[in-house]
């Protein structure tokens, strides 16, 4: 995986040819970004329908405004910031009676030599689901986005510290969950 | 299934269960994707709202011309408008209220008006036809 840094530039290349070309240049950010961000709403919004909204209303912004993101001093977690922001707007405008606790609104995908792994990933991305939003989306920046507690802060706007706790109870809670899905396994 | 977390414990992880539970993490990273209408639509989407903007940006640029037209030409008008009254000639309504003036009956009135109009406009542009007649 590409580090922050080198992948922040990439961000940064891309915005620039949607400041320069418009609307047109914007295929380039989205095959970039697109699996990333949506990773990252899902946590959020627990629905991958309404993930992938706010990762587009967050793509066409930009192509409204690309030169903010360009000058950006760390574009990529300016970004995840839109989308998180997104994100909670459509949580809060659409908040549902009963949160989606199974992965049936996900599009998931597994290549030929992952089959046998894909019950693990069930299993990981349900535990995540059972985590709170606050600590799930520090594990997706600290894991899956490989951020320091530093970055994650500037992203979730809390401090380096907190995220450092949120993250400590997150894995704790991920491992009891995982003990009990295998503990359940074992008695089927 | 996760086996290894069966020995997981509600106390403090130990960096060695942390790690492993990580790397679980990471591999299951891109198990979600995005549907594949979603580039289509975001694509469509942002162009949209860029043929828009373009659309917003040219009508303001339309506004702002006739703005500026406006602006610019009341004045070059009102100065046109006092040029008028000295170089226009007199209404049909105006030549018969002269005429009435002369008090020497409707055609006698009628052609003095006139002449007088005649020598007013002679007067005006005498200079310029003079000049035209020594060219």
């Amino acid at each position: 995986m590409t580090t922050p840094a080198s992948f922040s530039d990439r961000v940064r290349e891309s915005a620039q040819c949607i400041a320069e070309s418009g609307a047109a240049a914007l295929s380039g950010l989205y095959d970039l970004t697109s699996m990333r961000l949506v990773r990252f709403s899902v946590t959020i919004t627990r629905h991958q329908h309404d993930a992938e909204d706010a990762v587009q209303a967050t793509l066409v912004r930009v192509v409204g405004n690309a030169s903010l993101l360009s000058r950006a001093d760390n574009p990529w977690p300016y970004l995840l910031r839109m989308v998180r922001n997104e994100s909670l707007v459509i949580l809060r405008r659409k908040r549902r009676g009963a949160i989606v606790s199974n992965l049936t609104d996900l599009l998931t995908h597994r290549s030929v030599d992952e089959v046998e792994q894909e019950e693990s990933f069930r299993a990981v991305w349900l535990a995540l689901r059972s985590l709170p939003m606050q600590q799930s989306e520090v594990v997706v920046l600290k894991i899956w986005e490989e951020f320091t507690f530093a970055q994650i802060a500037e992203v979730l706007c809390i401090p380096p510290a907190t995220a450092a706790s949120r993250y400590r109870y997150a894995m704790q809670k991920l491992a009891l969950e995982l003990r009990s899905q295998a503990v359940e396994a074992t008695h089927e | 299934m996760s086996k290894e977390y069966a020995d997981a414990s509600d106390d403090e992880m130990s960096p060695e269960l942390l790690k492993m539970l990580e790397s679980t993490v990471f591999a299951a990273g891109k198990f979600v994707v995005p549907s594949d209408d979603l580039r289509p639509q975001t694509l469509e989407a942002a162009r949209d709202y860029g043929a828009d903007r373009k659309g917003t940006y040219r009508f303001a640029q339309f506004i702002l011309a006739v703005f500026v037209f406006v602006t610019i030409s009341l004045p070059i008008f009102g100065r046109l408008a006092s040029w008028r009254d000295s170089v226009a000639s007199p209404t049909s309504l105006q030549m018969y209220e002269i005429a009435m003036k002369k008090n020497v009956g409707m055609d006698w009135g009628l052609f003095e008006a006139f002449s007088e109009l005649r020598q007013s406009q002679a007067s005006r542009f005498g200079q310029t036809n003079r000049k035209n007649v020594q060219d």
